[in-house]
């Protein structure tokens, strides 16, 4: 039996948005983008629904996405 | 702080390597990410596609390990921020801790570039910058985490270092469809000389200074053809505690 491993979003009501808008975007980054054909992008109003779900997610969740900047020359990074 | 590269050669085109690294989880080999998700996507000016992902993960922290950063918590998040260019055949990734910040900062650096000598081979150069700050032993503690990430990239291949435990053979992932998961295979060791490791992993202590990111040297001697990757497939390999 092959069992399908799927990925949960960050937020739990949200892991059906995400699991759509990944299998729409996959399929555009390896037929489209990838193939540096530039003709639009089928996921925006997906994107749109997953996006909204995900960012109250993570106010709920209080999870600090601000602020922080990757390291890098002269960067600091404030504690949290 | 400890700085900590690594390098891994992928028997599978660029393409190929790129379109399973962008859905490189869930991945059993790193259970501990528990959820991904997108934060951003955009392109830019010259066609190089950015995302901003969060990562959550969930670790069984040794209980020493909790003792010394004095914290229960096991769900951290990684922001990471990827570039992948098409037409230069480049695909940059860079992430960092967002949780724990004040007790320990993993920076990490991924290239995927195709080899320069076979196009049908991939690179992937892995740096880490690792800075415990704020308590006791934060050396030591700096050096077993790098010491983690060696032995774990070792195992992983395709997958970031960072925590993911690995004895021998590099994975990558097989060539699918774009509805289809990657499967994951262990990859042939590019075994140059007498049958030692290829990936160089090096470790500098720097005085407390902002790094800057060098590029690891490719070792790769020139003119050598990759190994056919085995077809088992491995997945369920023993794996330990990630270092914090």
């Amino acid at each position: 039996m092959l069992i399908v491993l799927k990925m949960n979003s960050v937020g739990e009501d949200c892991t059906d948005l995400k699991r759509e808008y990944d299998q729409c975007f996959n399929r555009w980054f390896a037929e489209k983008f990838l193939k540096e054909d530039r003709s639009g992008d089928p996921c925006t109003e997906m994107f749109k629904k997953y996006q909204h779900c995900v960012q109250k997610a993570i106010k709920e969740k209080n999870i600090p996405i601000d602020g922080v900047e990757f390291m890098g020359p002269n960067k600091e990074k404030p504690d949290s | 702080m400890k700085i900590w590269s690594t390098e891994h050669v992928f028997s599978y085109p660029w393409e190929t390597v790129i379109k399973a690294a962008m859905r490189k989880y869930p991945n059993p080999m790193n259970p501990n990410v528990v959820g991904v998700d997108v934060l951003d996507r955009n392109l830019d000016t010259d066609g190089r596609l950015h995302s901003h992902r969060l990562l959550s993960t969930e670790w069984g922290l040794p209980g020493i390990v909790r003792a010394i950063l004095g914290t229960g918590h096991t769900r951290t998040y990684v922001k990471e921020h990827s570039i992948v260019d098409p037409e230069e055949k480049k695909m940059e990734l860079y992430s960092t801790n967002i949780t724990l910040t004040n007790l320990v900062s993993v920076d990490e650096r991924l290239v995927y570039r195709p080899h320069p000598d076979n196009p049908e081979v991939t690179v992937l150069t892995q740096e880490a910058i690792i800075t415990v700050k704020g308590v006791s032993l934060s050396s030591y503690l700096e050096g077993m985490m790098a010491l983690r990430m060696s032995a774990n990239a070792r195992k992983e291949g395709p997958i970031r270092g960072l925590c993911r435990p690995h004895d021998q053979g590099l994975y990558h992932p097989t060539p699918t469809s774009p509805d289809k998961p990657p499967t994951w295979q262990p990859a042939q060791t590019n075994l140059p000389h007498g049958n030692q490791p290829r990936q160089t992993s090096h470790m500098a202590t720097s005085p407390d200074k902002a790094p800057t990111w060098q590029p690891a040297q490719t070792n790769l001697p020139h003119g050598n053809q990759p190994s056919q990757p085995s077809l088992v497939t491995r997945l369920h390999r023993g794996h330990h505690n990630p270092p914090w």
